[in-house]
């Protein structure tokens, strides 16, 4: 089984890998058994279900673990007990890196761990072969979550909630939401209700992907009624023909609803009361204290009954603890597990009784593929028995199916209920599966909706692709008007569990339960040069300053001098200790910029020559070398410097962009002509003056951008 | 509540299966009109109905009560709409659009912590809740192993009680030994404890608690539990264990023993039925209030006038609510113990005392009618019967006319049917296999309908067929063997009687039915002379004042209610959480018929991204958040009415907002993250860290960051790494 190529038939090009919705069966792909279904979406893995197949023995019963790396599941979800289901759960929790969590039902833990120490005695054929210990079974129990129906649980993101799926005690469905993305898993599931469980529920609301059962295809069950009668004249004409009546069932599940049906007929029928029924199976005995206690978990039914008596305890039937204790003398109703005939009490008593033809075996559930339950149905004429002879087959074989599987009726049914665009069919064996998919295709190109069916083998990807629709919700302050057309939005965009909310950074914390935090930056630097000489080196730099008394700014108390540079970070000298500065500001990534270039300001004034200069006084003797003679410009004639030189560059722009500009030198004013119309520019406060709309427009915008290149870093 | 307020009503949430949180629901919706859906739980609805049918009978039992009937309280309770925790379920009708969840509060079986969430406005009910684990519950989803639900965080008002801020808790572990050494103390002495409690919420931890102790030491002495539903109560709480603590699922899973069959405790519905267990004993009675019920008639019995000359111990484990009998008592105690033992150290717990004075008190009785009385009633009742009597002979004649004709074919039928039955109505005794045993599943051998006859089978050793000794004795032998068997199955310990019980539990009504004989109320005011032992250990189950106190800033309400305490501790807790930092400083204390206006309405719109203005969003990450500055304009696309938010594609640039640090890091954090990077980092002073001796970081009052140093590579390390710790915007 494991040599399939991994090709993906179903890709859609796509852009984004993140908005791929990946579906891979490792197992219950176009086979019954061993169900294990990966769902990965949006970086989050979620298994569902880790069975093992009955027909095969040791690490080939598996799922394909071995194509997934376990450490990156998430969430492993089990809808029910039953081996096929749940019996690879110990192996993957405590034999892989798997180290998700794991969620069941209250009754599926309480049974999981009875069910799987009874598998683990079963299948104990040799110490190498066993896939897990009694050990690892109870470490993964403690390590199992118990759920609610209708409980929603929430796992970084990934939303899921079980609901009733019928079956069996405690099966469930799970609809698993992870971004918007809705996934229905049935599991094993029925849609009709029975003398214990309620049918399966349906979920409100749209689903976008159902993974559906197709154990049955396109068969049809009999009405529950007409196959009860029948179940009951059959057993009824077997045991009054003084023959055996073996019925090979799973332990826990099915059994219990053929125990109830027939304690029910043996107290209408009198006449059989001499005929004894035996239930062996001890791990059924130690479960019941289960179904005792998780009645609110079954119907409406069953919990009236209870609120009277336990319907649980039966009249008719008696437990047979082991072979010996049983006296093989007439007539007699025998429900033994397993329920395929694969080993155990089952098949010692059907390779007993088989030769006789009075004797009877009713197989009452869902038997898989290469085990000999699937093989008596076909009635050959002899089969082998466990220690290799041939025994001749001659008791009469019939099949009733009780297993609590949906028909295609009710499946389909199901699948048209819950509208969902895409439908995954696993959990069924191929001719089955295929046969559903086209009945389902054809119905569905009937009605010209638009589901497209999958039918994935194990290993195989179906992708799935959901355009990740962002829908944010914009709340607080932000919100406080309904938004018009092109109307500018900013604010602060804050995701969490795909949940998406637009706020201003002052709503963080009331509304998105974030604090907003300030650092405060205070450096120490060491400085020996005197304070006007800082403050000219830096007006040079920034321009003007801010000075004012410490006293004045800081209510410390101490003395000394403040420096504000930008309005953003200040520069105290304390009187006490005139060797340092203090520098102090509001950190983010601008104000740090600009402290690292005042510092750098303040490193360099005691080594600068300018420095040297501004704070010498002439001298008398005379240099040589004209540059020196130049005296340091005083402040006024420096920013006149600068203006006159931003000037030139206007006139220059502006030249190149219109032609010949007349212009006034003194009042720094240019006068551009354009086909007879007149703009005036005053390069000090780059504005524009003209009559004309068209060409005021188009000088300003050139203007802008001139103020941009000659004085590309904005004054704070 | 009155007519007014009952109509106005929209939906009830409750929240506790107990008196204080229910009690009102079957008068309100029989007499005051009150018509909403109600939710809750499943077993506070399961458990409700215990309760009220206990108080039910206990009133009947004392006096003429008609406030409401058994069937007002099964209407109450079947029209609840159940649910499961954590299953978020939309309200329909002219509540659309709310959501309601429920959430394990602790304290009782199902007790709820509600959050009613609309949009962003999400409001947080949780009174009476536990955060500490019991033995048969564990402790409430709000504040598990030191964390709050992130479901129940920042709700925008959260409403909570006081009833505990100015109690402080021993260890759970002193106060039950506290209890049994008080009951073990009495028991020795030859003396009887009483413990009133409720009978449908705290009855069970109690009951549990008692149960394992009993079981533990292998105690003889009788352990009653007395309610009028006490069958039912354990019944119940049999098929709800998957509402119990994880301790006791898991011990269910692994021993398949249900912890609520109990081993010990013996479950009674009437006063009388104590009289078989004679000598000493523990008796766990309702109602906790001391007003009503078993406990009352016990405690009178016992600590009253008719008491036996030894010491009984009345036991209080909940202070119930004031005017009540229960709290005058411990009222008493507390006074009486606090000046005796004034150390100040409260969490010490407080010693029993003598109790003997004299108490004002109702005294409810009903007798059975005697001579004149009798008479007029019986007569009364002769001519009751005699109307219906005639009433029903005038409807079965017109019936009888109308049916004759289709009943003439089948009538030779009936009269073979009624000989039948005739026949059956004769007794035998036929041997029945007793079919409510409890314990087995099957059947254990198989049953016949004649005379019983059980076919051995025949034991087989070395010597063929085994002798059976008996089937050689004389007569005479044989007799005295026989009687000697009978004895030993009388004897078996503790443990007698016991299926015999439960047998008989099965197949009782819900309720004892009324006594055949005519009966009448007597109610005297007396002074009753009390004398006991009498000692308060808090069982309650509710968080103590200190924990609420470290657990409402971790939840961080936007707003806050306080209900649910008198006025002294009410304003304690109001005043606490005034002090906190960083808590809110809306905090109302209403008192009762007050109108808040809470609402806080919170604008909100959808908007959709495009995948331009997705793509352009640069995230920071932030523990399980993912921050990005947002800057776009609004467009109305034709196709849909939500609007969608694209990129800003016009040239004007936005004005450029100032950074925003997110993030509230514990310097004790930024430590371990400092001393991984190699930098040393100590705590000096007023939570000063001081890295590497140059640099200091610290908290200002505010919450701000300051950091502080001389110019040097750490600083830039250090300074990099602080702001690594926050997203930054």
């Amino acid at each position: 089984m494991g040599h399939h190529k991994r090709k993906a038939d179903y890709e859609i090009p796509i852009v984004d890998e993140n908005d791929l919705l990946k579906l891979t069966p490792l197992g219950a792909g176009n086979e019954v058994g061993r169900s294990s279904i990966l769902l990965e979406y949006k970086g989050k893995t979620i298994l569902l279900d880790a069975g093992i197949h009955p027909a095969y023995n040791g690490l080939a019963s598996l799922p394909f673990f071995d194509e997934i790396d376990p450490a990156s599941i998430d969430v492993l979800l089990v809808t029910h007990f039953h081996v096929d289901h749940a019996a690879a759960v110990p192996y993957l929790m405590e034999r892989t890196s798997f180290k998700g969590r794991v969620f069941m039902t209250h009754p599926t833990k309480a049974i999981y761990k009875w069910l799987l120490s009874d598998y683990v005695r079963v299948s104990n054929i040799g110490d190498e072969d066993q896939l897990y210990s009694e050990e690892d079974l109870i470490t993964s129990f403690h390590r199992i979550e118990a759920v609610d129906y209708h409980q929603q649980v929430e796992v970084e993101g990934i939303k899921f909630t079980s609901f009733n799926a019928g079956h069996v005690l405690g099966a469930a469905m799970f609809l698993i939401e992870i971004a918007g993305v809705k996934v229905l898993y049935t599991g094993d599931y029925s849609r009709e209700e029975d003398r214990h469980l309620m049918a399966a529920e349906k979920p409100e609301g749209s689903v976008d992907v159902l993974i559906t059962e197709s154990t049955y295809g396109v068969q049809s069950h009999e009405p529950r009624l007409a196959k009860e009668v029948r179940f009951t004249s059959l057993i009824h004409d077997i045991v009054g023909r003084g023959g055996r009546c073996l019925m090979p069932v799973f332990a826990l599940g099915r059994a219990q609803e053929l125990l109830l049906i027939l304690d029910e007929y043996w107290d209408a029928h009198p006449e059989l009361d001499s005929i004894p029924i035996y239930y062996a199976s001890s791990l059924a005995k130690k479960c019941m204290a289960v179904y005792q206690t998780y009645i609110n978990m079954m119907n409406a039914r069953i919990r009236k009954q209870f609120a009277i008596s336990n319907p649980f305890i039966f009249k008719h039937i008696s437990n047979l603890r082991n072979v010996e204790q049983f006296e093989d003398s007439g007539p007699c109703v025998m429900m033994a597990s397993p329920g395929m005939l694969q080993n155990g009490l089952s098949r010692e008593l059907f390779e007993r009784w088989a030769p006789d033809k009075k004797n009877g075996l009713v197989i009452t559930g869902y038997c898989v593929e290469n085990t000999l339950a699937r093989q008596a149905m076909n009635e050959p004429q002899d089969f082998t028995a466990m220690d290799g002879r041939k025994v001749p087959l001659r008791m009469s074989v019939d099949y009733i199916s009780f297993s609590a599987h949906v028909d295609f009726t009710q499946n389909s049914k199901f699948i048209e209920e819950v509208k969902a665009p895409h439908v995954v069919l696993v959990h069924g064996e191929a001719n089955a599966m295929f046969r559903l998919k086209s009945a389902l295709q054809s119905r569905f190109s009937e009605r010209e909706e638009n589901v497209k069916v999958y039918t994935p083998k194990n290993c195989e990807t179906v992708k799935l692709h959901f355009r990740g629709e962002k829908m944010a919700k914009t709340i607080g302050t932000l919100a406080a008007k309904y938004p018009i057309e092109n109307e500018p939005l900013n604010g602060i965009l804050v995701a969490k569990d795909f949940q998406l909310n637009i706020m201003t950074p002052e709503d963080l914390s009331e509304l998105g339960g974030l604090i907003t935090t300030v650092v405060t930056q205070r450096q120490v630097v060491p400085f020996n040069a005197g304070i006007s000489l800082l403050k000219w080196h830096l007006e040079m730099m920034f321009g003007t300053l801010n000075e004012s008394a410490l006293e004045k700014a800081d209510k410390s108390g101490e003395k000394g001098i403040v420096l504000r540079v930008f309005d953003t970070i200040d520069i105290k000298q304390l009187e006490r200790r005139n060797n340092q500065l203090t520098l102090e500001w509001i950190g983010n990534a601008m104000n740090d910029m600009i402290a690292d270039s005042v510092l750098a300001v303040i490193l360099s004034v005691d080594s600068s020559p300018a420095s040297v200069k501004a704070s010498t006084h002439p001298c008398s003797h005379s240099h040589s070398g004209a540059e020196e003679d130049r005296d340091v410009p005083l402040e006024h004639d420096k920013i006149q410097q600068e203006i006159d030189m931003n000037f030139q560059d206007v006139v220059a722009f502006l030249t190149e962009q219109f032609g010949e500009v007349n212009f006034d030198e003194k009042e720094h004013k240019v006068t551009v002509n354009v086909d007879g119309s007149q703009a005036i520019v005053d390069s000090l406060k780059f504005s524009v003056e003209s009559e004309d709309d068209v060409l005021l427009k188009r000088v300003n915008d050139v203007m802008q951008r001139i103020k941009l290149a000659v004085n590309p870093i904005p004054t704070f | 509540m009155d007519y007014r307020v009952a109509k106005q009503i929209d939906a009830v949430l409750i929240s506790h299966s107990d008196l204080n949180h229910l009690g009102a629901l079957p008068y309100a919706r029989s007499h005051l009109g009150l018509k909403c859906p109600v939710y809750s739980t499943v077993p506070v609805v399961n458990m409700g109905k215990m309760c009220m049918y206990d108080l039910h009978q206990s009133k009947t039992n004392e006096m003429e009560f008609d406030t409401f009937t058994l069937e007002h309280v099964d209407e109450a309770f079947d029209k609840i709409t159940s649910l499961r925790y954590s299953q978020p379920y939309a309200l329909p009708g002219k509540c659309q659009g709310i959501t309601i969840t429920a959430y394990a509060a602790a304290h009782t079986i199902g007790g709820t912590i509600w959050k009613i969430k609309q949009d962003t406005d999400e409001i947080v009910y949780a009174v009476d809740f536990n955060h500490r684990k019991e033995s048969h519950l564990d402790g409430t989803v709000l504040h598990s192993n030191g964390n709050v639900l992130d479901a129940l965080t920042r709700p925008s008002l959260m409403i909570t009680d006081a009833l505990n801020a100015s109690v402080v808790h021993p260890p759970r572990k002193d106060r039950n030994a506290a209890m049994f050494d008080t009951m073990m103390t009495t028991l020795r002495s030859g003396g009887s404890v009483l413990l009133p409690t409720d009978s449908s919420a705290r009855v069970l931890e109690l009951a549990y608690l008692l149960d394992k102790h009993w079981s533990q030491n292998q105690l003889t002495y009788p352990l009653i539990m007395l309610t009028n539903t006490s069958y039912h109560t354990a019944h119940f709480a049999k098929i709800m264990l998957e509402w119990m603590g994880d301790d006791l699922t898991q011990h269910f899973s692994q021993t398949r023993e249900n912890p609520f069959d109990f081993k010990y405790l013996r479950l009674c519905h009437k006063l009388e039925d104590i009289d078989v267990y004679t000598g000493p004993k523990v008796v766990i009675a309702s109602n906790n209030s001391l007003e009503t019920g078993f406990a009352r008639d016990l405690f009178l019995r016992w600590m009253g006038e008719e008491r036996p000359v030894t010491h009984n111990t009345l036991l209080l484990t909940a202070r119930s609510s004031p005017g009540s009998l229960a709290r005058h008592l411990y009222d008493i105690w507390n006074e009486r113990t606090t000046t005796a033992n004034d150390d100040g150290n409260k969490r010490t717990i407080k010693p029993a005392i003598d109790y003997n004075e004299s108490v004002h008190m109702t005294v409810y009785k009903r007798v059975p009618l005697e001579g004149e009385e009798l008479a007029e009633f019986e007569e009364r009742q002769r001519e009751q019967a005699e109307r219906d009597a005639a009433q029903a002979a005038i409807i079965a004649r017109s019936k009888s006319i109308m049916e004759e004709d289709e009943l003439s074919d089948e009538s030779d039928m009936d009269e073979a049917d009624d000989t039948m039955e005739d026949l059956l109505g004769d007794q035998f005794d036929l041997y029945v296999k007793d079919a409510g045993r409890s314990g087995g599943f099957f059947k254990q051998a198989q049953s016949y309908r004649m005379f019983p006859y059980l076919e051995r089978r025949k034991r087989i050793d070395d010597y063929g067929e085994a002798i059976q000794v008996e089937h050689y004795m004389k007569s005479s032998d044989l007799d005295r063997l026989q009687l000697e068997k009978e004895d030993e199955n009388g004897g078996e310990g503790a443990n007698f009687a016991k299926e015999e019980d439960m047998v008989i539990d099965a197949v009782e009504p819900l309720l004892p039915g009324k006594d055949e004989k005519p009966m009448k109320y007597i109610t005297t005011e007396q002074d009753v002379e009390i004398q006991c032992q009498l000692r308060y250990v808090d069982l309650e189950g509710l968080s103590d004042g200190r924990s609420m106190k470290t657990i409402l800033p971790q939840i961080g309400p936007r707003k806050l209610i306080v209900i649910h305490g008198s006025s002294k501790p009410t304003e304690e807790l109001a005043q606490a959480c005034r002090n906190m930092d960083h808590f809110t400083k809306e905090i109302f204390t209403p008192s009762v018929s007050q109108v808040l206006n809470v609402s806080a309405a919170t604008n909100i719109y959808r908007v959709r991204l495009t995948d331009a203005m997705v793509s352009s969003l640069q995230f920071s990450k932030l523990e399980d958040y993912e921050l990005a500055r947002v800057s776009g304009r609004i467009h109305f696309p034709t196709d849909s009415t939500t609007p969608s938010l694209d990129v800003d594609t016009t040239d004007e640039q936005p004005s450029k907002a100032p950074s925003v640090f997110v993030g509230d890091i514990r310097l004790s954090e930024f430590k371990k993250v400092l001393q991984g990077e190699g930098i040393s980092a100590e705590f000096k002073g007023e939570g000063v860290l001081v890295c590497n001796d140059c640099v200091a970081v610290r908290k200002t009052g505010t919450g701000q960051l300051l950091v502080e140093g001389i110019l040097s590579p750490d600083y830039y390390k250090i300074r990099s790494l602080l702001y690594a710790q926050h997203a930054i915007l």
